[in-house]
C-alpha cells in the first residue's frame, strides 16, 4: 500500500470504491445525456455504458493491486474476494449492455401486441412481412436505450457492493440499489407477461427486503452493531437475524423455495435483461453470502445445514422442473435454478473448510457460469425474435422452436452447443471444471450425501441440455417449412457477437483452465478478515 | 524429432477442424481437405513408429496445465498406446473414406460439421491414448462424447435419436463415477503430498488400492478404495461395452452412420479396454486381482452371449455390433488374466478387432449405400456380382471370426494361453465361442455373397468404387500379414512394454 502512495495515480488506488464511482458517474451521465440527443445517437449509448463499465472493470484490478485494505471504517472490503467478483459481476455487465445495444425487439413486439391482441387471434398466418423487417431491431419509440444503459449500470454498483460491505446495513442498501433498477427492466417489454413478472418480482423482492430488514433488526437489537465480525452465532435470536438476514439473499440466488418469480421473469424479460439478472444479479448476491462467510467468523453447523438443506431440494427442484419444462424460456430459468444449488454447495463447503477453500469453488463456478448463461440468453433473444411468429403468443416459445436452428446459422449452433455443453459440465468446456472445483469442495468439506445428490443431478440436467442440442441439430419442421425460412430474420449481429464470444471464452477455459483458476485461487489469498 | 512429429501428428485433426468451419459453404471442398489430412495423419502416426520406445516411454510434452490442482498437461508416447494411435489413425481415414461417398455435400454446413466431428474425436482419442495425467485422460475421454452424439443423431439411421440418446445416458453415467473417483483420488494426494496430483506415474507409486479411509455414505460405511476402483470400472466397462452394460452398443452401432460405427467400434471401444489395462489395474493391482473372477466370469458371459446374440440378427450392422460384444469380452478376459500372454492378446485383440470391425462396417456401408436396406436377405450373391470385393471382403470376415492365419486367431489364441494358465475352467467355458464366432460370420457371408440375390440388391448395385476396394484389399491383407506373423509385427513391439506393465501389477 506504501507503494501505491508514491507512485503517480497512486492515490486513485486507495479510493476503494473507484469502480463503484465509475459506474454510478457513467449511469448519470448516460441518463441525462440521453434526452439531449437524438434517436440515433442515444441507441450508442448502451456502448457507452459498456465502455464505462470496462473502465471500472480496470479501476477493480487498479484497487486490487494496491493490497488488500479496508475502507470506510472497515465497513467495506477491497480485497480478493472483492476484486474477483468486481470481475465477474461487471463482466457479466459488460455483456449484458454489449448485447443490449441497438436490440429491444420485444419492445417492437410490445407495441403491437398492446394493439392488437385480438388481431393475432384471427389471423395468425400474416405474412412475416416486409414492414417488420424495417423495424426489426431498431428501438422503436418509447423504449430508451439511455434508461436501460443507466439501469443496468446502477445495478452493477449495487452488486459490487454486495461483495465488499462488511456490514449488515450496507448489504441492505447495496441489495436495493441493485434490485430497484431491475423491477422497471423486467418490465421493459410492456406485455401483459412481462408486467406479470415484473409485479410478481417486485412484490416478492419487497417481502423478501422486509423480512431481511427484520432479520438485521434482530441481529442490531441483541448486539448492538451491524459488523458481520460482531455477529454471534451462539446466540440464539443472532442466528435467527442472520438466518432470515440470509433468506433476502436466497431470493436473489433463487434458492428454492424463494424461486417462484424466477421462470417468470426469465421468460418475460428481454434477453439481455434476463441475462443480466441471471449472470450478474447472481454472482453479486453470492458475492454478499461469500462475504458472509470470510467476515462472519466461525459458522455453527445449523447454519451448514440450513444451506444444504436448501441446495438439495434446490437442486432436485430446478433439475426436475426443467426436465419436462416444454417453453423455452421456463427451462432456462429452471436451469439457472438448478445452478443455484450447484453454487449453494461451495457456499455450504466454506462454511465448514476454511472460508477461502469453499470460496474458490463458488467463484470458479461463477466465473464459468456467467458466460454460459448469457452467451445461451443471447441465443434464446436470436430463436424467440428471429423468427416470424409473435414470440409472446402461447405456445410459441416451445423447446420446439430450436429445430432447425442449425441449418439456419451453423455457427451459432454451434456456439449454443459449446455453451449447453459448459452448462452440462461435460469437457472440454469451462462447466466442467466448475463442477469439479465444487464436488471437490464438497467432497473435503464431508458433505458425501450432498455429493451424490448433486452427480445424479447432473446426469438429470445432461439429459435436457441433450435435449436442447437434439432440437438445435434437428430438421426444421416440414409444414410450412418454406414460409418460415422466408420469414426467417436476420439475428441480432450483436447477440450473435456475445453468444460467440461466450462460446469461446468458455472451449478456451475449457482447455486451458488455469486462466479460470489461478487469478481466483490467487486473490483468495488476499483477503481482508 | 519424436517430438516434433507426435506435435505435427496430434496437431492435424485439430488444424483441420478449425480449417472445416471456413468450408461450411462447399461440401466437395471440405470433404478434399478431409481426405488429405486424415491420410497425411496417417503417413505421420505410421512414421511415428519409427520412433517408438520399445521399453518405457518417450514424454511428448509435460507443461503445467493446472498449478491450482496440480494437474499437468503430459503426454507420452508408449508401445501399446501407439498401437491404438495408430488404429486411431487408420479407423479415422476409413471413416472419412465411407463419409466422402455417404454424405451429401450439398448440405455445406451439414457436411463440413460431420467431418469437423470425426476429426474432434480424432484429436480427442490421441489425448486418450498419450495422456499421463487424469485429469488431461478423462477431458479426452469425454471430449468425444458430444461428436459422437452428434454423428449419430444427425446422420443415423431411423431410429437414431433414441440410439444417441441411449448412448449418450450411458456413457455419461458411466463417467460421472470415473470423474468423481479421479477428484477424490487427488484429494488423497494432496494429503500425502500436500498438493493434489494427478500425475499417473506418481499415483501409482501412491498405492491407492491400500488405502484404509472408509467413508460414511448415509450413515453406512463404504471403503474409500473399493468406491474408487468401483467408480474407475463402471466408466471403463460400460464403454468397452462389458455384458450386462453393453446394451447401448448394438442401439448405437446399428443407428450411426458408417463413419460412426467405424470410429465406434474401431476406436471407442478400445478407451475403455485402453484405460481398464493402464489405467484402471496398475491403480488397484491388488483389488483388482480380488475382484479378478467375477469379472472374468463376466467377460465370458459377453464373449458366449455376444455370439449367440449375433448370430440370431437379420440386420447385417447388428450383427457386426454384437460380434463386438463378444470380442471385447475377449479382451477383458485377457486383461483380467494378469499372463503377459493375456496382456499380448488383449492388446493384439484391440488392434486387430478395430480394424477387422472397421472394414466390415465399411464394408457394410458400401452395401447399404447403395440397396438402403440393412437386411441380411436384402443383399446376396455378390460372389459373382463383385467377385474381387467378396473375396477381399471375406478375408476380412473371417480375419473378424479368428480364422487362423489372421490377427483375430493370433491374439484370441494367446488370451486362451493366458486364461488357461491362470483359470483352466474359464477357458473351457470360453472354447464354444470359437465355434460360434465362425458361425455367425458365415452366416454373414453366406447371405451376403452366396444366396440367391435379392433382385432390388441387383438392380441397384452400380458397380465398384476403386477406393472401395483398395480400402478392404488394404485391411484383409493387414490383418492376414499380422496374423501369419504375429510376433514380427506387433509382438516383439510392444512385449517390454507390456511386460513392464505387468510388472506393477504384481
Amino acid at each position: 500500500m506504501n507503494g501505491a502512495v508514491g507512485s503517480g495515480m497512486g492515490w486513485l488506488s486507495s479510493v476503494g470504491v473507484l469502480p463503484e464511482i465509475v459506474l454510478i458517474g457513467t449511469a448519470l451521465f448516460v441518463m441525462s445525456t440521453e434526452m439531449l440527443l437524438g434517436r440515433r445517437q442515444a441507441s450508442r449509448l448502451p456502448m457507452l455504458g459498456a465502455l464505462g463499465a470496462i473502465l471500472a472493470l480496470l479501476a477493480a484490478g487498479h484497487t486490487y493491486r494496491a493490497g488488500p485494505y479496508s475502507v470506510f471504517l472497515g465497513a467495506i472490503a477491497v480485497d480478493g474476494w472483492t476484486a474477483v467478483m468486481r470481475g465477474i459481476v461487471i463482466g457479466a455487465g459488460v455483456l449484458a449492455l454489449i448485447s443490449g445495444h441497438h436490440s429491444h425487439p420485444l419492445a417492437a413486439w410490445a407495441s403491437r401486441a398492446t394493439k392488437g391482441e385480438e388481431e393475432k387471434e384471427c389471423e395468425p398466418e400474416r405474412d412475416g412481412g416486409s414492414g417488420r423487417e424495417e423495424e426489426s431491431f431498431l428501438p422503436p419509440e418509447g423504449t430508451a436505450p439511455g434508461e436501460f444503459t443507466g439501469l443496468i449500470l446502477l445495478s452493477l454498483a449495487g452488486l459490487t457492493f454486495l461483495a465488499a460491505s462488511r456490514d449488515l446495513l450496507i448489504t441492505v442498501i447495496a441489495l436495493e440499489l441493485a434490485s430497484l433498477p431491475l423491477y422497471p427492466l423486467v418490465v421493459r417489454a410492456r406485455t401483459r407477461a412481462g408486467v406479470e413478472a415484473g409485479v410478481k418480482y417486485f412484490l416478492m423482492g419487497a417481502t423478501a427486503s422486509a423480512v431481511m430488514l427484520f432479520g438485521l433488526s434482530l441481529i442490531v437489537g441483541v448486539s448492538g452493531t451491524t459488523r458481520y465480525a460482531a455477529v454471534r452465532f451462539s446466540n440464539t435470536d443472532e442466528l435467527l437475524g442472520i438466518l432470515l438476514f440470509l433468506s433476502g439473499l436466497f431470493f436473489k440466488i433463487a434458492a428454492v423455495p424463494f424461486h417462484a418469480w424466477m421462470p417468470d421473469a426469465y421468460e418475460a424479460a428481454p434477453a439481455p435483461v434476463g441475462a443480466f439478472m441471471a449472470a450478474a444479479v447472481k454472482a453479486g448476491a453470492f458475492g454478499a453470502l461469500g462475504r458472509i462467510v470470510i467476515s462472519g467468523g466461525a459458522a455453527p453447523q445449523v447454519l451448514t445445514l440450513a444451506v444444504i438443506g436448501l441446495a438439495a431440494p434446490t437442486l432436485f427442484l430446478g433439475n426436475g422442473a426443467a426436465l419436462f419444462q416444454q417453453r423455452l424460456g421456463r427451462l432456462w430459468g429452471y436451469s439457472s435454478i438448478s445452478h443455484t444449488g450447484f453454487l449453494l454447495m461451495g457456499i455450504a463447503a466454506s462454511l465448514q473448510l476454511s472460508a477461502t477453500g469453499g470460496l474458490v469453488a463458488t467463484a470458479v463456478y461463477l466465473a464459468a457460469y456467467v458466460p454460459a448463461v448469457i452467451g445461451g440468453f443471447c441465443i434464446l433473444g436470436i430463436i424467440e425474435n428471429s423468427s416470424p411468429e409473435d414470440p409472446l403468443a402461447a405456445g410459441k416459445r416451445s423447446v420446439d422452436r430450436l429445430k432447425g436452428f442449425f441449418t439456419r446459422s451453423p455457427f451459432l449452433a454451434v456456439a449454443f452447443t459449446i455453451t449447453l455443453a459448459s452448462m452440462a459440465g461435460l469437457p472440454p468446456t469451462a462447466g466442467f471444471w466448475a463442477k469439479l472445483s465444487v464436488f471437490k469442495a464438497a467432497y473435503e468439506a464431508g458433505h458425501i450425501g450432498l455429493l451424490l445428490v448433486a452427480l445424479f443431478n447432473s446426469l438429470m440436467a445432461a439429459y435436457y441440455y441433450v435435449r436442447m442440442i437434439r432440437m438445435t441439430f434437428s430438421d426444421p419442421e416440414t409444414a410450412g417449412g418454406e414460409e418460415k425460412e422466408a420469414g426467417w430474420r436476420k439475428p441480432p449481429m450483436l447477440y450473435g457477437i456475445v453468444a460467440g464470444f461466450s462460446a469461446i471464452v468458455l472451449l478456451a477455459l475449457g482447455i486451458f483452465p488455469a486462466a479460470l483458476f489461478d487469478p481466483i485461487v490467487t486473490a483468495m489469498k488476499r483477503i481482508v478478515l | 524429432m519424436t517430438v516434433t512429429l507426435a506435435r505435427l501428428a496430434f496437431l492435424l485433426p485439430a488444424v483441420t477442424l478449425l480449417l472445416l468451419g471456413f468450408f461450411h459453404r462447399r461440401g466437395e471442398a471440405a470433404k478434399r481437405v478431409s481426405v488429405v489430412s486424415a491420410a497425411l495423419s496417417l503417413i505421420a502416426v505410421t512414421a511415428l513408429g519409427l520412433h517408438v520406445p520399445q521399453n518405457g516411454m518417450t514424454v511428448l510434452i509435460d507443461a503445467n496445465w493446472i498449478p491450482a490442482l496440480g494437474a499437468r498437461w503430459k503426454m507420452v508416447l508408449t508401445a501399446p498406446g501407439y498401437l491404438m494411435l495408430w488404429v486411431t489413425a487408420f479407423s479415422t481415414l476409413l471413416a472419412v473414406a465411407a463419409s466422402v461417398r455417404e454424405i451429401s455435400a450439398e448440405k455445406g454446413p451439414a457436411c463440413a460439421l460431420h467431418f469437423a466431428a470425426l476429426f474432434l474425436i480424432q484429436t480427442a482419442l490421441y489425448g486418450v491414448f498419450t495422456a499421463r495425467d487424469l485429469l488431461l485422460f478423462f477431458l479426452s475421454y469425454e471430449t468425444v462424447l458430444i461428436p459422437m452424439y452428434l454423428l449419430i443423431l444427425i446422420w443415423g439411421g431411423r431410429k437414431r435419436r433414441y440410439a444417441a440418446l441411449k448412448f449418450l445416458l450411458f456413457t455419461i453415467f458411466g463417467s460421472l463415477p470415473l470423474f468423481v473417483s479421479i477428484m477424490i483420488l487427488g484429494v488423497v494426494s494432496a494429503r500425502v503430498y500436500g498438493n493434489m496430483v494427478f500425475d499417473l506415474d506418481i499415483l501409482i507409486k501412491l498405492r491407492p488400492d491400500l488405502l484404509a479411509t472408509t467413508l460414511k455414505i448415509f450413515s453406512l460405511p463404504v471403503t474409500l478404495k473399493g468406491l474408487l476402483f468401483a467408480g474407475f470400472l463402471l466408466a471403463f466397462l460400460v464403454k468397452i461395452p462389458l455384458w450386462p452394460l453393453h446394451t447401448w452398443l448394438p442401439d448405437a452401432h446399428t443407428e450411426a452412420p458408417t463413419a460412426g460405427s467405424i470410429v465406434l467400434a474401431g476406436v471407442l471401444l478400445k478407451m475403455g479396454t485402453y484405460g481398464l489395462a493402464v489405467i484402471a489395474l496398475p491403480l488397484f493391482p491388488s483389488l483388482a486381482r480380488e475382484w479378478a473372477p467375477f469379472f472374468s466370469v463376466l467377460a465370458v458371459c459377453g464373449i458366449l452371449f455376444g455370439a449367440l446374440a449375433s448370430y440370431a440378427q437379420d440386420d447385417a450392422k447388428r450383427l457386426v455390433a454384437y460380434s463386438s460384444v463378444s470380442h471385447m469380452g475377449f479382451v477383458v478376459l485377457g486383461l483380467f488374466s494378469f499372463t503377459v500372454e493375456g496382456y499380448l492378446g488383449a492388446f493384439l485383440q484391440m488392434a486387430a478387432h478395430g480394424v477387422a470391425t472397421g472394414v466390415l462396417f465399411y464394408f457394410v456401408g458400401a452395401l447399404y449405400r447403395r440397396r438402403h436396406e440393412r437386411k441380411l436377405t436384402s443383399f446376396g450373391d455378390l460372389a459373382t456380382i463383385e467377385p474381387a470385393l467378396t473375396g477381399w471382403a471375406g478375408v476380412a470376415a473371417f480375419a473378424s471370426a479368428a480364422l487362423p492365419g489372421t490377427a483375430g486367431f493370433a491374439a484370441e489364441i494367446l488370451i486362451f494361453f493366458g486364461v488357461f494358465s491362470t483359470r483352466p475352467l474359464l477357458a473351457f467355458l470360453v472354447a464354444p465361442a470359437v465355434i460360434l464366432s465362425a458361425s455367425y460370420m458365415l452366416k454373414f457371408f453366406r447371405f451376403v455373397a452366396f444366396e440367391e440375390a435379392d433382385p432390388e440388391f441387383r438392380r441397384r448395385w452400380d458397380g465398384i468404387l476403386p477406393e472401395e476396394l483398395f480400402f478392404v484389399a488394404l485391411c484383409a491383407i493387414l490383418l492376414v500379414v499380422v496374423g501369419v506373423a504375429p510376433h514380427g509385427t506387433v509382438y516383439s513391439w510392444i512385449r517390454p512394454a507390456i511386460e513392464g506393465l505387468l510388472g506393477g501389477l504384481r
